[in-house]
Protein backbone atom coordinates (compact mmCIF):
# COMPACT_ATOMS: atom_id res chain seq x y z
CA UNK A 1 0.00 0.00 0.00
CA UNK A 2 2.39 2.62 1.37
CA UNK A 3 4.60 1.42 -1.98
CA UNK A 4 1.82 2.50 -4.13
CA UNK A 5 1.38 5.32 -2.75
CA UNK A 6 5.32 6.31 -3.04
CA UNK A 7 4.90 5.66 -6.57
CA UNK A 8 1.61 7.71 -7.17
CA UNK A 9 3.35 10.47 -5.09
CA UNK A 10 6.24 10.49 -7.51
CA UNK A 11 3.98 10.21 -10.58
CA UNK A 12 2.23 13.50 -9.12
CA UNK A 13 5.63 14.92 -8.52
CA UNK A 14 6.42 15.19 -12.01
CA UNK A 15 6.45 18.53 -13.94
CA UNK A 16 6.73 19.51 -17.82
CA UNK A 17 10.19 19.28 -16.92
CA UNK A 18 10.60 15.44 -15.83
CA UNK A 19 11.00 13.80 -18.84
CA UNK A 20 11.18 10.00 -18.04
CA UNK A 21 14.07 8.51 -17.50
CA UNK A 22 15.16 11.58 -16.40
CA UNK A 23 18.92 11.83 -16.02
CA UNK A 24 20.24 14.41 -13.79
CA UNK A 25 23.41 15.49 -15.53
CA UNK A 26 26.39 16.93 -12.79
CA UNK A 27 27.32 20.53 -13.10
CA UNK A 28 30.89 18.91 -14.79
CA UNK A 29 29.16 16.66 -17.41
CA UNK A 30 27.24 19.68 -18.81
CA UNK A 31 30.42 22.04 -18.85
CA UNK A 32 32.44 19.20 -20.94
CA UNK A 33 29.10 19.29 -23.32
CA UNK A 34 28.73 22.79 -23.44
CA UNK A 35 32.98 23.09 -24.63
CA UNK A 36 32.64 20.75 -26.64
CA UNK A 37 29.47 21.60 -28.30
CA UNK A 38 31.27 25.33 -28.26
CA UNK A 39 34.80 24.17 -29.94
CA UNK A 40 32.19 22.57 -33.00
CA UNK A 41 30.80 25.39 -33.52
CA UNK A 42 33.31 27.98 -33.23
CA UNK A 43 35.12 25.36 -35.70
CA UNK A 44 32.37 25.45 -37.98
CA UNK A 45 31.02 28.61 -38.21
CA UNK A 46 29.92 28.83 -42.05
CA UNK A 47 32.88 30.67 -43.52
CA UNK A 48 32.10 34.40 -46.12
CA UNK A 49 33.73 32.48 -49.54
CA UNK A 50 30.90 29.84 -49.11
CA UNK A 51 28.28 32.37 -48.82
CA UNK A 52 25.83 33.85 -51.59
CA UNK A 53 28.11 36.86 -53.34
CA UNK A 54 27.09 40.54 -51.86
CA UNK A 55 26.05 41.30 -55.00
CA UNK A 56 24.23 38.30 -55.80
CA UNK A 57 20.25 38.08 -55.54
CA UNK A 58 18.49 35.06 -53.69
CA UNK A 59 17.00 33.13 -55.75
CA UNK A 60 15.30 30.85 -53.77
CA UNK A 61 14.81 32.70 -50.59
CA UNK A 62 14.65 30.00 -47.77
CA UNK A 63 13.35 30.10 -44.02
CA UNK A 64 13.51 33.37 -42.67
CA UNK A 65 15.10 35.34 -45.90
CA UNK A 66 11.34 34.69 -47.34
CA UNK A 67 10.41 37.73 -45.13
CA UNK A 68 13.26 39.11 -43.80
CA UNK A 69 16.37 40.83 -46.04
CA UNK A 70 19.56 39.20 -44.61
CA UNK A 71 21.57 40.34 -47.32
CA UNK A 72 23.13 42.81 -45.26
CA UNK A 73 25.24 40.00 -43.57
CA UNK A 74 26.90 39.04 -47.25
CA UNK A 75 29.41 42.49 -46.40
CA UNK A 76 32.75 41.57 -45.50
CA UNK A 77 31.71 44.29 -41.91
CA UNK A 78 29.30 42.62 -41.29
CA UNK A 79 30.01 39.01 -41.23
CA UNK A 80 32.98 39.97 -38.99
CA UNK A 81 30.16 41.53 -36.66
CA UNK A 82 28.38 38.27 -37.01
CA UNK A 83 31.32 35.32 -36.28
CA UNK A 84 32.92 38.17 -33.13
CA UNK A 85 29.41 38.28 -31.72
CA UNK A 86 29.96 34.44 -32.24
CA UNK A 87 32.91 34.45 -30.49
CA UNK A 88 32.18 35.93 -27.56
CA UNK A 89 28.98 33.81 -26.95
CA UNK A 90 30.37 30.95 -27.32
CA UNK A 91 32.68 31.86 -24.37
CA UNK A 92 29.70 32.98 -21.90
CA UNK A 93 28.32 29.83 -23.34
CA UNK A 94 30.81 27.77 -22.06
CA UNK A 95 30.67 29.32 -18.60
CA UNK A 96 27.42 28.62 -18.58
CA UNK A 97 26.45 32.24 -17.35
CA UNK A 98 23.49 34.13 -18.54
CA UNK A 99 23.14 30.75 -20.69
CA UNK A 100 19.56 32.13 -22.40
CA UNK A 101 21.33 34.95 -23.62
CA UNK A 102 24.57 33.11 -24.95
CA UNK A 103 22.48 30.50 -26.44
CA UNK A 104 20.04 32.71 -28.29
CA UNK A 105 23.00 34.80 -29.50
CA UNK A 106 24.59 31.82 -31.36
CA UNK A 107 21.32 30.66 -32.38
CA UNK A 108 21.04 34.13 -34.36
CA UNK A 109 24.56 34.01 -35.16
CA UNK A 110 24.22 30.96 -36.67
CA UNK A 111 20.48 31.37 -38.42
CA UNK A 112 21.57 34.62 -40.40
CA UNK A 113 24.69 33.00 -42.55
CA UNK A 114 23.28 29.45 -42.96
CA UNK A 115 20.20 30.59 -43.65
CA UNK A 116 21.58 32.98 -46.92
CA UNK A 117 23.85 29.50 -47.76
CA UNK A 118 20.36 28.04 -48.13
CA UNK A 119 18.79 30.27 -50.29
CA UNK A 120 20.46 29.83 -53.49
CA UNK A 121 18.08 27.15 -54.47
CA UNK A 122 20.29 24.26 -52.58
CA UNK A 123 20.07 22.94 -49.24
CA UNK A 124 22.86 22.12 -47.45
CA UNK A 125 21.87 19.81 -44.48
CA UNK A 126 25.34 20.65 -42.69
CA UNK A 127 23.98 22.88 -40.38
CA UNK A 128 20.66 22.13 -39.54
CA UNK A 129 21.36 19.48 -36.73
CA UNK A 130 24.01 22.21 -34.76
CA UNK A 131 21.37 25.37 -34.95
CA UNK A 132 18.46 23.34 -34.30
CA UNK A 133 20.23 22.00 -31.13
CA UNK A 134 21.20 25.40 -30.26
CA UNK A 135 17.75 26.44 -30.99
CA UNK A 136 16.13 24.04 -28.41
CA UNK A 137 18.46 24.91 -25.76
CA UNK A 138 17.80 28.78 -26.05
CA UNK A 139 14.25 27.91 -25.87
CA UNK A 140 14.36 25.40 -23.10
CA UNK A 141 16.65 28.06 -21.25
CA UNK A 142 14.07 30.55 -21.72
CA UNK A 143 11.41 28.52 -20.75
CA UNK A 144 13.22 27.77 -17.57
CA UNK A 145 13.88 30.93 -16.96
CA UNK A 146 10.52 32.10 -16.73
CA UNK A 147 9.22 29.06 -15.20
CA UNK A 148 11.99 29.71 -12.19
CA UNK A 149 12.54 33.55 -12.12
CA UNK A 150 14.19 35.88 -14.16
CA UNK A 151 17.15 35.30 -11.28
CA UNK A 152 18.46 32.20 -13.53
CA UNK A 153 18.63 34.30 -15.98
CA UNK A 154 22.20 35.33 -15.45
CA UNK A 155 23.10 32.40 -12.90
CA UNK A 156 24.04 29.28 -13.87
CA UNK A 157 22.54 26.26 -12.33
CA UNK A 158 23.29 22.50 -12.41
CA UNK A 159 19.31 22.15 -12.70
CA UNK A 160 18.97 24.38 -15.93
CA UNK A 161 21.72 22.61 -17.95
CA UNK A 162 20.93 19.35 -17.28
CA UNK A 163 17.52 20.58 -17.87
CA UNK A 164 18.48 21.82 -21.83
CA UNK A 165 20.62 18.32 -21.87
CA UNK A 166 18.16 16.28 -21.61
CA UNK A 167 15.51 18.68 -24.26
CA UNK A 168 19.10 18.35 -26.61
CA UNK A 169 18.83 14.97 -26.70
CA UNK A 170 15.33 14.81 -27.08
CA UNK A 171 16.02 17.32 -30.13
CA UNK A 172 19.12 14.86 -31.66
CA UNK A 173 16.67 11.75 -31.53
CA UNK A 174 13.31 12.94 -32.96
CA UNK A 175 15.60 14.25 -35.69
CA UNK A 176 17.45 11.05 -36.36
CA UNK A 177 14.09 9.21 -36.29
CA UNK A 178 12.16 11.78 -38.49
CA UNK A 179 14.89 11.53 -41.06
CA UNK A 180 14.31 7.47 -41.16
CA UNK A 181 10.69 8.27 -40.91
CA UNK A 182 11.27 10.28 -43.94
CA UNK A 183 12.86 7.78 -45.97
CA UNK A 184 9.73 5.38 -45.35
CA UNK A 185 7.60 7.92 -46.67
CA UNK A 186 9.18 9.90 -49.65
CA UNK A 187 10.21 6.06 -50.75
CA UNK A 188 6.15 4.63 -50.10
CA UNK A 189 7.92 1.94 -47.57
CA UNK A 190 10.65 0.46 -50.52
CA UNK A 191 13.54 2.29 -49.21
CA UNK A 192 15.62 -0.97 -48.89
CA UNK A 193 14.21 -1.98 -51.75
CA UNK A 194 15.58 0.57 -53.87
CA UNK A 195 18.63 0.29 -52.27
CA UNK A 196 20.11 -1.27 -55.11
CA UNK A 197 20.44 1.73 -57.08
CA UNK A 198 23.10 3.44 -54.60
CA UNK A 199 25.75 2.51 -57.02
CA UNK A 200 24.38 5.19 -59.09
CA UNK A 201 24.74 7.64 -56.29
CA UNK A 202 28.27 6.64 -55.62
CA UNK A 203 29.34 7.33 -59.08
CA UNK A 204 27.66 10.69 -59.22
CA UNK A 205 29.47 11.95 -56.13
CA UNK A 206 32.73 10.49 -57.26
CA UNK A 207 32.43 12.89 -59.98
CA UNK A 208 31.05 15.89 -58.17
CA UNK A 209 34.36 14.96 -56.09
CA UNK A 210 36.13 15.70 -58.90
CA UNK A 211 34.37 18.56 -60.40
CA UNK A 212 35.15 20.29 -57.21
CA UNK A 213 38.85 20.86 -57.75
CA UNK A 214 39.17 18.64 -60.91
CA UNK A 215 41.12 16.51 -58.34
CA UNK A 216 40.91 12.75 -59.24
CA UNK A 217 39.61 11.26 -55.99
CA UNK A 218 41.74 7.89 -55.37
CA UNK A 219 40.70 4.58 -55.79
CA UNK A 220 38.81 3.36 -52.92
CA UNK A 221 37.38 0.12 -50.93
CA UNK A 222 34.12 1.68 -51.91
CA UNK A 223 34.82 2.06 -55.19
CA UNK A 224 35.39 -2.02 -55.09
CA UNK A 225 32.45 -2.16 -52.66
CA UNK A 226 30.01 -0.35 -54.96
CA UNK A 227 31.23 -2.45 -58.62
CA UNK A 228 30.51 -5.58 -56.35
CA UNK A 229 27.01 -3.92 -55.73
CA UNK A 230 26.15 -3.21 -59.10
CA UNK A 231 25.94 -7.28 -59.50
CA UNK A 232 24.87 -8.03 -56.37
CA UNK A 233 21.98 -5.76 -55.95
CA UNK A 234 21.13 -7.45 -51.76
CA UNK A 235 24.79 -5.96 -51.05
CA UNK A 236 23.22 -2.42 -50.73
CA UNK A 237 20.15 -3.82 -49.49
CA UNK A 238 22.46 -5.41 -46.52
CA UNK A 239 24.86 -2.96 -45.93
CA UNK A 240 21.89 0.34 -46.12
CA UNK A 241 19.44 -1.20 -43.34
CA UNK A 242 21.35 -0.96 -40.91
CA UNK A 243 21.39 2.62 -41.31
CA UNK A 244 17.77 3.23 -41.45
CA UNK A 245 17.42 0.53 -38.21
CA UNK A 246 19.94 3.24 -36.51
CA UNK A 247 17.96 6.10 -37.68
CA UNK A 248 14.44 4.69 -36.71
CA UNK A 249 16.34 3.50 -33.41
CA UNK A 250 17.85 6.41 -32.02
CA UNK A 251 14.81 7.08 -29.94
CA UNK A 252 16.33 4.40 -27.26
CA UNK A 253 19.27 7.61 -27.09
CA UNK A 254 16.21 8.75 -24.21
CA UNK A 255 15.82 5.24 -22.78
CA UNK A 256 18.77 6.15 -20.01
CA UNK A 257 22.97 6.69 -20.00
CA UNK A 258 23.49 3.02 -21.36
CA UNK A 259 21.12 3.07 -24.14
CA UNK A 260 22.20 6.90 -24.89
CA UNK A 261 25.98 5.40 -25.20
CA UNK A 262 25.20 2.26 -26.76
CA UNK A 263 22.82 3.89 -29.66
CA UNK A 264 24.99 6.66 -30.12
CA UNK A 265 27.98 4.02 -30.76
CA UNK A 266 25.87 2.92 -33.11
CA UNK A 267 25.00 5.74 -34.83
CA UNK A 268 28.63 6.61 -35.38
CA UNK A 269 29.06 3.49 -37.02
CA UNK A 270 26.27 3.87 -39.44
CA UNK A 271 27.87 7.22 -40.40
CA UNK A 272 31.25 5.57 -40.92
CA UNK A 273 29.91 2.47 -43.22
CA UNK A 274 28.29 5.71 -45.14
CA UNK A 275 31.51 7.46 -45.55
CA UNK A 276 33.54 4.37 -46.47
CA UNK A 277 30.83 3.04 -49.05
CA UNK A 278 29.60 6.52 -50.45
CA UNK A 279 32.54 8.88 -49.45
CA UNK A 280 29.85 11.35 -47.10
CA UNK A 281 30.47 12.57 -44.43
CA UNK A 282 28.91 13.99 -41.40
CA UNK A 283 31.62 15.21 -39.05
CA UNK A 284 29.46 17.36 -37.34
CA UNK A 285 26.15 15.20 -36.68
CA UNK A 286 29.53 12.24 -35.39
CA UNK A 287 30.88 14.82 -32.76
CA UNK A 288 26.93 15.93 -32.03
CA UNK A 289 26.63 12.39 -31.02
CA UNK A 290 29.80 12.10 -29.25
CA UNK A 291 29.21 15.13 -27.13
CA UNK A 292 25.26 14.65 -26.14
CA UNK A 293 24.47 10.59 -26.28
CA UNK A 294 27.96 8.87 -25.71
CA UNK A 295 28.59 11.07 -22.82
CA UNK A 296 32.89 9.96 -22.63
CA UNK A 297 33.53 12.05 -19.76
CA UNK A 298 30.88 10.42 -17.12
CA UNK A 299 31.71 6.96 -18.64
CA UNK A 300 35.34 7.66 -18.10
CA UNK A 301 34.85 8.91 -14.38
CA UNK A 302 32.37 5.78 -13.93
CA UNK A 303 35.47 3.62 -15.03
CA UNK A 304 37.81 5.12 -12.80
CA UNK A 305 35.35 5.37 -10.13
CA UNK A 306 34.86 1.44 -10.47
CA UNK A 307 38.19 0.26 -10.70
CA UNK A 308 39.17 2.39 -7.58
CA UNK A 309 36.31 1.21 -6.47
CA UNK A 310 35.08 4.57 -4.87
CA UNK A 311 31.19 4.07 -5.79
CA UNK A 312 30.79 2.45 -9.54
CA UNK A 313 27.04 3.45 -8.79
CA UNK A 314 25.41 5.60 -11.29
CA UNK A 315 23.39 7.74 -9.04
CA UNK A 316 26.19 8.36 -6.32
CA UNK A 317 28.49 9.95 -9.28
CA UNK A 318 25.84 11.80 -10.08
CA UNK A 319 24.94 13.10 -6.59
CA UNK A 320 28.73 13.73 -5.99
CA UNK A 321 28.48 16.11 -9.04
CA UNK A 322 26.13 17.98 -7.45
CA UNK B 1 -23.88 2.10 -31.64
CA UNK B 2 -22.58 -0.13 -29.19
CA UNK B 3 -19.89 -1.19 -31.93
CA UNK B 4 -18.58 2.29 -31.88
CA UNK B 5 -18.57 2.02 -28.01
CA UNK B 6 -16.62 -1.10 -27.92
CA UNK B 7 -14.39 -0.20 -30.58
CA UNK B 8 -13.22 2.91 -28.80
CA UNK B 9 -13.09 1.47 -25.17
CA UNK B 10 -10.57 -1.22 -27.33
CA UNK B 11 -7.49 -1.91 -25.30
CA UNK B 12 -5.43 -1.63 -27.99
CA UNK B 13 -6.95 1.67 -28.71
CA UNK B 14 -6.05 2.70 -25.63
CA UNK B 15 -2.80 1.50 -25.42
CA UNK B 16 -2.03 3.78 -28.67
CA UNK B 17 -3.53 6.40 -26.52
CA UNK B 18 -1.63 6.07 -23.45
CA UNK B 19 1.56 5.69 -25.96
CA UNK B 20 0.46 9.11 -27.66
CA UNK B 21 -0.18 10.31 -24.32
CA UNK B 22 3.01 9.59 -22.71
CA UNK B 23 5.25 10.64 -25.43
CA UNK B 24 3.96 14.11 -25.13
CA UNK B 25 3.81 14.05 -21.42
CA UNK B 26 7.52 13.30 -21.04
CA UNK B 27 9.03 13.40 -24.55
CA UNK B 28 7.17 16.37 -25.86
CA UNK B 29 10.53 17.94 -27.66
CA UNK B 30 11.39 14.38 -29.01
CA UNK B 31 7.78 14.68 -30.72
CA UNK B 32 7.73 18.33 -31.32
CA UNK B 33 10.77 18.60 -33.10
CA UNK B 34 9.46 15.37 -35.59
CA UNK B 35 6.19 17.22 -36.09
CA UNK B 36 7.79 20.92 -37.20
CA UNK B 37 10.23 18.89 -38.97
CA UNK B 38 7.91 16.75 -40.90
CA UNK B 39 5.76 20.11 -41.60
CA UNK B 40 8.34 23.08 -42.27
CA UNK B 41 9.69 20.68 -44.79
CA UNK B 42 12.85 22.52 -45.83
CA UNK B 43 13.07 25.68 -44.03
CA UNK B 44 16.62 26.38 -42.01
CA UNK B 45 16.76 25.26 -39.45
CA UNK B 46 13.95 22.64 -39.88
CA UNK B 47 14.26 19.95 -42.39
CA UNK B 48 12.99 16.92 -42.89
CA UNK B 49 15.99 15.42 -43.73
CA UNK B 50 14.90 14.53 -47.40
CA UNK B 51 18.54 13.62 -48.84
CA UNK B 52 18.60 9.77 -49.77
CA UNK B 53 14.74 9.27 -48.61
CA UNK B 54 14.67 7.53 -52.15
CA UNK B 55 16.91 5.70 -54.75
CA UNK B 56 16.08 6.85 -58.11
CA UNK B 57 16.72 4.49 -60.68
CA UNK B 58 18.57 7.85 -62.81
CA UNK B 59 21.05 10.54 -60.95
CA UNK B 60 22.41 13.45 -62.48
CA UNK B 61 25.34 15.87 -61.80
CA UNK B 62 26.33 19.05 -63.09
CA UNK B 63 29.36 20.70 -64.21
CA UNK B 64 30.10 23.95 -66.26
CA UNK B 65 32.64 23.68 -69.22
CA UNK B 66 35.03 26.69 -71.17
CA UNK B 67 35.25 27.62 -74.66
CA UNK B 68 37.93 24.74 -74.97
CA UNK B 69 35.89 22.41 -73.44
CA UNK B 70 37.57 21.96 -70.58
CA UNK B 71 35.80 21.53 -67.20
CA UNK B 72 35.62 24.55 -64.74
CA UNK B 73 36.20 23.45 -61.31
CA UNK B 74 32.85 24.31 -58.66
CA UNK B 75 35.41 25.80 -56.27
CA UNK B 76 36.11 28.80 -58.80
CA UNK B 77 32.27 30.28 -57.87
CA UNK B 78 32.35 29.37 -54.58
CA UNK B 79 30.53 26.57 -54.68
CA UNK B 80 30.85 22.97 -54.61
CA UNK B 81 29.51 20.78 -57.47
CA UNK B 82 26.68 19.42 -55.44
CA UNK B 83 25.59 22.39 -54.41
CA UNK B 84 25.59 23.42 -58.36
CA UNK B 85 23.41 20.61 -59.20
CA UNK B 86 21.08 21.10 -56.26
CA UNK B 87 20.59 24.64 -57.70
CA UNK B 88 20.40 23.37 -61.22
CA UNK B 89 17.53 21.47 -60.03
CA UNK B 90 15.78 23.95 -58.07
CA UNK B 91 16.02 26.15 -61.09
CA UNK B 92 14.43 23.41 -63.43
CA UNK B 93 11.72 22.73 -61.44
CA UNK B 94 10.43 26.00 -61.05
CA UNK B 95 11.19 26.80 -65.15
CA UNK B 96 9.13 23.17 -65.60
CA UNK B 97 6.31 24.79 -63.57
CA UNK B 98 6.30 28.12 -65.33
CA UNK B 99 5.79 26.29 -68.32
CA UNK B 100 3.36 24.01 -68.14
CA UNK B 101 0.96 26.74 -66.35
CA UNK B 102 1.01 28.37 -69.88
CA UNK B 103 1.28 25.01 -71.78
CA UNK B 104 -0.71 22.43 -69.58
CA UNK B 105 -1.51 19.76 -72.57
CA UNK B 106 0.02 16.80 -71.54
CA UNK B 107 1.43 15.95 -74.73
CA UNK B 108 3.59 18.85 -74.17
CA UNK B 109 5.25 17.72 -71.38
CA UNK B 110 8.29 15.76 -72.53
CA UNK B 111 8.89 18.91 -74.87
CA UNK B 112 8.29 21.69 -71.81
CA UNK B 113 11.03 18.71 -69.78
CA UNK B 114 13.06 19.26 -72.52
CA UNK B 115 12.70 23.14 -72.61
CA UNK B 116 13.37 23.71 -68.79
CA UNK B 117 16.54 21.92 -68.72
CA UNK B 118 17.88 24.56 -71.47
CA UNK B 119 16.28 27.27 -69.77
CA UNK B 120 17.97 25.85 -66.21
CA UNK B 121 21.08 25.40 -67.72
CA UNK B 122 21.03 29.16 -69.15
CA UNK B 123 20.27 30.64 -66.02
CA UNK B 124 23.04 29.16 -63.84
CA UNK B 125 25.95 29.86 -66.61
CA UNK B 126 24.42 33.22 -66.24
CA UNK B 127 24.73 33.47 -62.72
CA UNK B 128 27.32 31.76 -61.85
CA UNK B 129 29.59 33.63 -65.03
CA UNK B 130 28.90 37.02 -63.23
CA UNK B 131 31.33 34.94 -60.01
CA UNK B 132 34.16 35.27 -62.56
CA UNK B 133 36.39 38.38 -62.17
CA UNK B 134 37.20 40.58 -65.34
CA UNK B 135 40.65 38.68 -65.90
CA UNK B 136 39.27 35.05 -65.08
CA UNK B 137 36.13 35.84 -67.64
CA UNK B 138 38.89 37.01 -69.78
CA UNK B 139 40.57 33.34 -69.09
CA UNK B 140 37.87 31.42 -70.19
CA UNK B 141 35.94 33.29 -73.08
CA UNK B 142 32.71 31.07 -73.27
CA UNK B 143 30.69 29.37 -70.48
CA UNK B 144 28.31 26.23 -71.02
CA UNK B 145 26.59 24.04 -68.05
CA UNK B 146 27.12 19.99 -68.59
CA UNK B 147 24.12 17.91 -67.37
CA UNK B 148 25.32 14.20 -66.75
CA UNK B 149 22.28 11.58 -66.02
CA UNK B 150 23.45 8.57 -64.74
CA UNK B 151 21.55 5.10 -65.06
CA UNK B 152 22.15 1.30 -65.92
CA UNK B 153 22.39 -0.23 -69.40
CA UNK B 154 20.70 -3.25 -70.41
CA UNK B 155 24.05 -5.22 -69.65
CA UNK B 156 23.65 -3.32 -65.96
CA UNK B 157 26.31 -0.76 -66.69
CA UNK B 158 26.30 2.89 -65.78
CA UNK B 159 25.31 4.79 -68.76
CA UNK B 160 25.63 8.60 -69.23
CA UNK B 161 23.31 10.62 -71.00
CA UNK B 162 25.26 13.70 -71.50
CA UNK B 163 23.35 16.84 -72.27
CA UNK B 164 25.16 20.37 -73.42
CA UNK B 165 23.69 23.51 -72.44
CA UNK B 166 24.20 26.93 -74.45
CA UNK B 167 27.65 28.58 -74.76
CA UNK B 168 27.74 32.46 -73.03
CA UNK B 169 29.73 34.53 -74.15
CA UNK B 170 31.39 35.75 -70.73
CA UNK B 171 32.74 39.24 -71.62
CA UNK B 172 28.90 40.33 -71.79
CA UNK B 173 28.38 39.61 -68.83
CA UNK B 174 28.93 41.74 -65.27
CA UNK B 175 32.04 40.67 -63.43
CA UNK B 176 33.03 40.56 -59.82
CA UNK B 177 35.99 42.42 -58.32
CA UNK B 178 39.55 42.01 -58.95
CA UNK B 179 41.08 40.26 -56.05
CA UNK B 180 37.59 38.74 -55.25
CA UNK B 181 38.68 35.28 -56.60
CA UNK B 182 38.80 32.07 -54.71
CA UNK B 183 42.72 30.58 -54.21
CA UNK B 184 43.12 27.13 -55.85
CA UNK B 185 41.93 24.87 -53.46
CA UNK B 186 45.08 21.89 -52.23
CA UNK B 187 44.54 18.61 -53.01
CA UNK B 188 42.25 16.04 -50.88
CA UNK B 189 41.41 16.28 -48.07
CA UNK B 190 40.00 19.56 -48.65
CA UNK B 191 39.89 21.97 -45.88
CA UNK B 192 36.49 22.52 -46.06
CA UNK B 193 35.50 19.16 -48.05
CA UNK B 194 32.92 17.90 -45.53
CA UNK B 195 31.16 20.20 -46.66
CA UNK B 196 31.21 19.91 -50.54
CA UNK B 197 31.09 16.08 -49.34
CA UNK B 198 27.87 16.16 -47.57
CA UNK B 199 24.53 14.59 -47.85
CA UNK B 200 22.40 15.44 -50.77
CA UNK B 201 19.18 16.64 -50.63
CA UNK B 202 16.29 14.35 -52.74
CA UNK B 203 15.33 15.26 -55.81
Amino acid sequence: MSSNTKTKTNEEKRSLFDIIPRIEFAWWETLCMRLGFAWLLYNRFPFLERLPHADEALTFPNGIAKWVDLTWALQPEAYLVIKSIMGFACILYVTGFAFPIASTALFVCFLIPCTLQNSLGSFSHYYQMMVLLLLAQALASWIWTFAKGPRTLVQPGTALHSFTTRVTLQVLAGNYVLCGLTKLIISEGKWIVNSQYMPLQFEKIKMQHYYNALVEVPPNVGDKLNAYAIDNPWFSMMAYTPGLIAELGAVALLFGRAWALWTGVFIVAMHYIIKVTMNLNFQQHEAMVWIYAANIPFWTVWLIAKALKIGSNKHELQAAGK
Amino acid sequence: MSFITTTLKSPWLLRARDLVVHLLKYWPWFVFSMVIGHMTKENFPFSHWPMYADFAKNVDYVFFEDKQGQPVPAYIFRETSARLKRQFNSERKREFKELREKNPDREMRPALEKQSVENAALLMTERLGQRLTEKQQAQYEEMRMIRVVLSYDEDNRIKRDRFDGQYISLADLPHAPEGTEVPPLPPQPLPDNAEGSEEEGAE
